[in-house]
């Protein structure tokens, strides 16, 4: 469905994502998690053709065999409007403030599958019901500003839905709503991705949300991709310390609940201005190596049967099982 | 008896619904529905629910962007809905916000710098030749650099700019923080850090936080208290150990199961 060789986003001289390569076929399904300012909203962002002005995309993505790295504006607007949607991670700034729920839903119906009225006005209520968004019918009147946070992020979600897209990218989709209704919305995204042979790439922070949803996963940093894998087998066993950064700083409920200190990755993301020359996670990584600074590490083979770059994976320490020793 | 910093008295809220034929009678909503509880110094209190239970109305009148149809919210003893404007202009230095969209609350034609400063400027009894000092502190507090005033908010990532927000909030030291899903939106490495950060802010300035989340798994890590919405109503209160580990409502424990898959 979508191929993407080498891919880059340049700003000025550095870069936002640097040679990704990555494939998902239909009905397959591909998580990105990493920190903010990693670059997975720069990833999303080059394969809808919608990088900000300013910056400039590189490498080749082909949709359904057609090589779009050259693409004009009209072509892009024609496969955003058929074959790939996105969701974006800002539900205000992406629904028009003046106008109904309903309208906004309905219009894509409309204009590019030219239905009737009446049949756009079924399938948006159909849509609203699936996404768990409360009294349809009524919500269909209502102005963006009348509904909650979690109920707006939801009408985002049957927008992009609306016109069964065959790749759909999700920007943090579930970031905005609880656990029961981030439930459903996960749920109903692999069902679609099932029953539609929709391609998915869920794009999250939110790691039980992605190892719900998705069978493939790439973790970001400074715009690479530092480890990928079968999600289920990387999360069981992370090799890049970065993946273990993330998994422990993540609150869990305990038995004996309440305030307490949590494990972080000191430090933020770097920025693309000033990134280390050799590992980008040097700096912040707690088992950092002489070489680090210096030197890139290339990706190796891991125990979850994907790959890291960390040169942790090439020590020759290491033992069998390909773990590096604490 | 010590004073609440934060007393909420049975308020209720209403929104009007679009009617659906021209002569129906008006249906009307119920977003908060008699909520009472108080907050007290050093204080970190959760609300929990689900989507659309009336968590941000609740922290909308807390703040007093709007108005309870019924019920009185008292900070530090006084009726916030009795003040005067030029009075609530004073005091709202002490309770400040964090939103659920940070996007949304940046004005992206300022550098950050000066929307940090914005409710400095907006009580303008400071002296605000120190202004940039307070911003460069306060900017460090939350874990950006100095340098980061003289950006615009496009140039930073949207934990970077919730970072922002939260700087916006506490550069006045207030005594109460209302944070509605301030950390929901961040990866969990930052919301780590935040987290660790409102704790920190908490114990030094001793402040109050109406702490709101759809994730009780934040909630259990940062709350002192959690009190349970549903359709506009607080059904449980109580330790978060007690919540967490013996909910006495049997909608809690269905938030807990889910919270835990
Ligand atoms: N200005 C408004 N006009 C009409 N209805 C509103 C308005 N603001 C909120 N509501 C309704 O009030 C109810 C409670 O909304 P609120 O924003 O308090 O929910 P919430 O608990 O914060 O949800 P979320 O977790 O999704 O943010 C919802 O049904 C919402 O649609
Ligand atoms: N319009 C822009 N111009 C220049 N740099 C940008 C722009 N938007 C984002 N960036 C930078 O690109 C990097 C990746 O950002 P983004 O893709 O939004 O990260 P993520 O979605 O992983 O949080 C960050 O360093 C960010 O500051
Ligand atoms: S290469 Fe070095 S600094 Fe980078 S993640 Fe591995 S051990 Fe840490
Ligand atoms: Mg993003
Ligand atoms: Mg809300």
């Amino acid at each position: 469905m979508i191929e993407v060789q080498n891919l880059s986003v340049r700003v000025g001289d550095t870069r936002a994502v640097r040679r990704v390569n990555l494939s998902i076929g239909a009905g397959e399904r591909l998580g990105v998690v990493g920190e903010s300012g990693s670059g997975k909203t720069m990833l999303a962002l080059a394969l809808m053709g919608m990088v900000p002005d300013g910056l400039t995309v590189d490498g080749v993505i082909r949709i359904d065999g057609n090589d779009l790295s050259r693409a004009s504006e009209t072509t892009w607007a024609a496969y955003r409007a058929q074959k790939i949607a996105m969701i974006f991670q800002e539900p205000m700034s992406a629904l028009n403030p003046l106008r109904r729920i309903g309208d906004i839903v309905a219009e894509p119906l409309l204009v590019h599958q030219g239905i009737s009225r009446n049949d756009a006005r079924q399938k948006v209520l159909a849509l609203f019901d699936e996404t768990g968004i409360p009294d349809a019918n009524r919500r269909l009147q209502q102005y963006p500003h009348q509904l909650s946070g979690g109920q707006r992020q939801r009408v985002l979600i049957a927008l992009a839905l609306a016109c069964d897209p065959s790749l759909l990218i999700a920007d943090e989709p579930t970031t905005a709503l609880d656990a029961n209704i981030a439930l459903r919305i996960t749920d109903l995204l692999v069902r679609l991705s099932r029953e539609r042979q929709m391609a998915l790439l869920f794009i999250s922070h939110d790691l039980s949300a992605v190892s719900r949803t998705t069978e493939d996963l790439l973790v970001m940093y400074g715009g690479d991709i530092v480890e990928r894998g079968k999600t289920r087998h990387l999360l069981a066993s992370p090799s890049h310390p970065y993946t273990s950064g993330l998994l422990s700083a993540r609150p869990r409920i305990e038995q004996n609940a309440g305030p307490r200190r949590l494990p972080t990755i000191p430090g933020t993301v770097p920025s693309l201005f000033d990134l280390p020359p050799g590992c980008r996670f040097a700096g912040r990584c707690d088992r950092e190596l002489p070489i680090c600074r210096a030197t890139i590490p290339q990706p190796a083979a891991t125990v979850s049967g994907g790959f890291a770059s960390c040169h942790l994976l090439n020590q020759p320490s290491q033992d069998q099982t390909g773990q590096a020793p604490r | 008896m010590k004073q609440s910093l934060l007393s909420v008295e049975n308020i209720s809220r209403h929104y009007r619904l679009p009617r659906r034929r021209l002569l129906d009678r008006q249906p009307v909503l119920t977003a908060v529905d008699g909520a009472s509880f108080q907050l007290q110094r050093g204080e970190t209190l959760g609300v929990v629910g689900e989507s659309g239970s009336g968590k941000s109305t609740l922290a909308k009148m807390v703040m007093a962007f709007e108005r309870p149809d019924q019920g009185r919210v008292l900070f530090d003893g006084s009726d916030i809905n009795e003040l005067s404007a030029a009075a609530l202009k004073q005091i709202r230095r002490h309770f400040q916000m964090v939103f659920q969209d940070p996007f949304g609350s940046l004005d992206p034609r300022r550098k950050v710098g000066w929307s940090i400063a914005e409710p400095l400027r907006a009580m303008a009894t400071d002296d605000l030749s120190q202004i940039n000092d307070r911003i460069s502190a306060t900017l460090q507090q939350v874990g950006l650099q100095a340098r980061d005033a003289d950006k615009y908010p496009h140039e930073f990532s949207g934990g970077q700019r919730q970072r922002i927000a939260i700087a916006r909030a506490i550069i006045t030291h207030p005594a109460l923080l209302v944070a509605d899903e301030a950390v929901s939106a961040l990866d969990v490495s930052v919301q780590a850090q935040i987290l660790n950060l409102l704790m920190d802010l908490k114990q030094e300035l001793g402040l109050g936080i109406l702490f709101i989340s759809h994730d009780l798994a934040v909630v259990a890590s940062i709350c002192d208290r959690i009190l349970v919405m549903r359709n506009g109503r607080i059904i449980e209160t109580g330790p978060t150990a007690q919540v967490l580990t013996n909910p006495a409502h049997e909608y809690t424990g269905t938030l807990l199961v889910a919270a835990q898959i």
